[in-house]
């Protein structure tokens, strides 16, 4: 699997970006962890402590109040039982402590006279059992002077109250429990101390304050944006808290209060309640949202036993880390793209050259190179690479076309050999299709094109043996040379053909290539010659063989004493010497005319005068045949050779002689006719059939075996003629009639054409 | 009585000199026959003691010839020999397959001729 090169530049560049960016968001977010514990841990010991620094002014004060009244009837500066002196003193106090609810006295007779700042107003009222036993409630000046009666409590016991209780049971100064004023019915503290006098239980001192005044310092604290702070006893009731102030005249469990936070964070604190002796911190989650806890016990002297609960949900801090992560977020996507972006970009612009070359050298290697590449990248070493490549590249395209050019040049100078060869050449699939042939193929054999490219080489062959045999031999010895074969013409007719031939590879392909030289002619020539040669040895033997044996005869004495019969055998011997010697004369003279090397002179020559000449040299034959010889000449010039036509007339008149029956007349003329001159024998002997017409002209030819040769003829007479006719350029030809006679007819022309 | 020999030759010529050798020479009578066809008749008819019989001739040559003798019960048993102007290695092949009683080859001494014939008559 290959990889492009882009990516290898890509890939790593991201994963360093976005691991970069990963460890930084996530050590930043948990930097933003740490710092928001901290911050929390922080927040909320400020807190407590500040709660505890307030709780502690508001808690010691009522015991510092008593105190002071303690000592001051300790020191006689007042009395108990002076209610005047009492309220008076109370009025300042109450005017010196302004978060005091309610300082008073009670006694053992069951009177009380105290001063209290009622929840809604600032202007202080007493209280005095003044109508005893009703309380009854007076409005005071700014100089604690009575202005009028408010109302009363039809009976009130101070002794039975919960103040009054708590301090006879400590039997000294103390805490009350939490319990709802009997004036406004406010959940608040009493700090109480028992008065005595020589031992003796005189009455109680008291001073108290709202706990709602508690309420409202938690609240105004603003621990955080969500933040609360509540305490609560060790029975887990509630005491104050920032959210709301316990208003109830029943005292509300902070497990049951509708305040979530405080209800489940009350809850969690169930099983450590009891014994929780310092500060705790914890955490839980509430409502999806972590909530920090810090739990600090507040006791006091006087046994107050209080948890201070603070708690911080996370969300109010994280709110500015969320903001700082998501901000890192952002950066390091923005960074992660750009990153990506710029990589890309980088990868693209670097490996462009590089994925350019790589293109150019993979059209090179499948020769679709078109042009060259631009060589103009920034980078040295690209454009160094770029220009080498063009060079190569050109060079590499000159070198190709110089070889096409060659082997254009070549091809085409072997294809116009092929085309023009006077010899046919044929290119063959063993199995006989053709796959190139010449024009003097096409012209050897007849046939078009088109037929011998759809037939094959079974046309051409006469004798499909033959073929598969030459077939063979050049599969098996990859050539054949000179070989003798027939094929056949389109119009029919046979042709000898002399084939050389070599199996060759065309691309891969095995093929035959084949010279063919048609020997048809040469063929029949020689054939002929053979068959001349044969005839000739045969036609010399007979008269040899005669003389031979004749003398050999004569030789053996026999006929010494027989001087007929020696007679006859010499005879006979010398007329086969004449014979053959006749035989070899016509032989020689029509090598002679056939060759043409030695052509026949031309004069101009009169016919009559020929024939006069011819006629003269035959009479005495003619005469010892008793055959008349009867000429009729015009007198008229021809161009010959006056001793060939002589020849030829003579052959003719001695063949009519032969063939005449005694006593018969030859007719021999000559008439003129326009540009030539017709000569012609008749004579009146058994005619020569229709078939053999033309036949006699040719040598050794005689329309009967045993004729001429029996008159001495040697088969060759008509043939001379011929010979020389046509050397000058006429014609010969016969015509008979079977039992009437024959006519020889023959042409010179007049003038030299 | 005279052996008889019969002469097949188309030429007039050998056929004077043949029968001329036989009757002067070896005293014997002699038929003379002009064609392969003739021969064969005269053979039939005279049944000869011996035939001379020239190959090389137009229409039925002697192959021809020989084969008809050959085949034909009367004549079969007439030693036959072969006049020939051919001495190729192929035709010597082609005599050595013929039942004949020998070759002469042509032109040939009449003494050789007749003593050939004489050899031959006297196997008989």
């Amino acid at each position: 699997m290959k990889i492009p090169l882009r990516v290898f530049l890509i890939v790593p560049f991201v994963l360093l970006t976005t691991g970069t960016a990963g460890i930084v968001g996530y050590l930043s977010w948990r930097n933003g962890q740490q710092a928001v514990n901290q911050l929390v841990q922080q927040v909320m010991d400020e807190v407590s402590d500040r709660v505890t620094l307030r709780l502690d002014t508001y808690l010691s004060t009522p015991h510092l109040i008593n105190q002071l009244n303690i000592d001051a009837i300790a020191t006689q500066q007042i009395s108990p039982n002076d209610f005047s002196q009492l309220e008076r003193h109370f009025g300042r106090q109450m005017q010196r402590f302004p978060f005091i609810h309610q300082i008073s006295l009670g006694n053992e007779r069951g009177e009380v006279i105290g001063v209290i700042r009622p929840r809604d107003t600032q202007q202080l009222e007493l209280i005095v059992t003044d109508q005893f036993p009703r309380r009854v409630y007076y409005s005071l000046d700014e100089q604690g002077n009575r202005i009028k009666q408010l109302r009363d409590d039809r009976a009130f016991d101070p002794r039975v109250r919960p103040w009054y209780r708590a301090a006879v049971k400590a039997n000294q100064a103390a805490w009350s429990p939490i319990y709802p004023f009997f004036s406004d019915r406010q959940l608040g503290i009493s700090a109480v101390v028992p008065l005595q006098s020589e031992g003796k239980l005189q009455g109680v001192l008291e001073a108290n304050f709202s706990l709602n005044l508690i309420s409202i310092f938690l609240r105004d604290l603003n621990v955080s944006r969500s933040g609360q702070v509540f305490i609560i006893e060790r029975d887990s009731s509630l005491v104050a808290t920032s959210t709301f102030s316990p208003t109830q005249s029943q005292r509300l469990k902070a497990t049951d209060s509708s305040n979530a936070i405080i209800q489940q964070v009350s809850q969690q604190l169930q099983t450590q309640i009891s014994h929780l002796q310092k500060t705790t911190q914890f955490d839980c989650t509430i409502a999806g949202d972590r909530q920090f806890v810090q739990v600090v016990p507040y006791q006091d002297a006087y046994g107050l036993d209080w948890l201070i609960v603070v708690t911080v949900p996370e969300s109010d801090f994280m709110q500015q880390i969320n903001q700082n992560t998501r901000t890192t977020g952002l950066l390091s996507l923005g960074a992660l793209i750009s990153a990506i972006g710029f990589g890309l970009i980088l990868a693209q612009w670097m490996t462009r050259p590089i994925r350019q070359l790589s293109q150019a050298s993979r059209d090179l290697a499948t020769g679709n190179w078109q042009k060259d590449l631009p060589e103009n990248s920034l980078i040295a070493e690209f454009q160094v690479l770029t220009h080498s490549f063009n060079q190569t590249a050109a060079q590499l395209q000159r070198s190709f076309n110089r070889v096409k050019t060659a082997l254009q040049e070549s091809e085409e100078k072997f294809t116009k050999v092929f085309r023009s060869s006077p010899d046919p050449i044929a290119i063959m699939t063993p199995d006989g299709t053709y796959l190139d042939i010449n024009d003097a193929f096409v012209d050897l054999l007849g046939y078009s094109r088109q037929d011998l490219a759809a037939k094959g080489t079974v046309a051409v062959w006469y004798n499909p043996d033959e073929r598969d045999s030459y077939v063979d031999q050049v599969q098996t010895s990859g050539r054949v040379q000179n070989l003798e074969y027939t094929f056949q013409h389109q119009s029919g007719q046979l042709l000898t053909v002399l084939l050389s031939a070599e199996q060759i590879d065309i691309q891969g392909q095995p093929c035959i290539i084949a010279i063919f030289k048609d020997i048809t002619e040469r063929h029949a020539i020689e054939r002929m010659k053979t068959e001349f040669i044969s005839i000739v040895s045969h036609e010399l033997r007979t008269p040899l063989t005669a003389i031979r044996g004749f003398l050999g005869l004569l030789n053996t004495g026999l006929y010494d004493q027989k001087p007929e019969k020696a007679k006859r055998m010499l005879d006979l011997a010398l007329t086969n010497s004449d014979r053959l010697v006749r035989l070899v004369n016509d032989i020689l003279d029509l090598e002679r005319l056939d060759s043409g090397k030695a052509p026949l002179v031309m004069e101009a020559c009169n016919a009559a005068d020929l024939i006069q000449k011819a006629v003269e040299g035959i009479s005495a034959i003619a005469d010892s045949a008793n055959i008349t010889l009867s000429v009729t000449s015009d007198a008229v010039q021809i161009w010959a050779s006056p001793d060939a036509i002589i020849q030829t007339l003579t052959n003719l008149i001695s063949n009519a002689i032969k063939f005449s029956p005694s006593s018969e007349t030859i007719w021999i003329t000559a008439g003129s006719r326009e540009h030539d001159v017709l000569f012609s024998v008749r004579d009146r002997g058994r005619g020569i059939p229709a078939d053999k017409l033309e036949t006699i002209f040719g040598r050794f030819q005689q329309v009967d075996a045993s004729d001429s040769r029996q008159k001495g003829g040697t088969g060759l007479g008509l043939a001379i003629c011929r010979s020389i006719v046509q050397q000058h350029q006429g014609s010969i030809w016969a015509e008979s009639t079977i039992g009437k006679g024959s006519s020889f007819y023959f042409t010179i022309p007049k003038s030299a054409s | 009585m005279t052996n008889r020999i019969l002469v097949i030759d188309d030429e007039e010529a050998l056929r004077e000199l043949a029968c001329t050798c036989l009757e002067d020479l070896g005293e014997w009578d002699t038929i003379a026959a002009a064609s392969g066809a003739e021969g064969i008749r005269q053979a039939q008819a005279s049944v000869p003691d011996a035939i001379l019989l020239d190959i090389s001739m137009p229409d039925l040559d002697g192959f021809q010839c020989y084969a008809a003798l050959k085949a034909n019960a009367q004549t079969r048993s007439i030693p036959i020999i072969l006049l020939t102007a051919k001495a190729l290695s192929e035709d010597r092949d082609r005599f050595a397959q013929l039942d004949i009683a020998g070759v002469i080859l042509k032109p040939f001494d009449p003494l050789l001729l007749c003593q050939q014939v004489a050899i031959l008559l006297d196997w008989q």
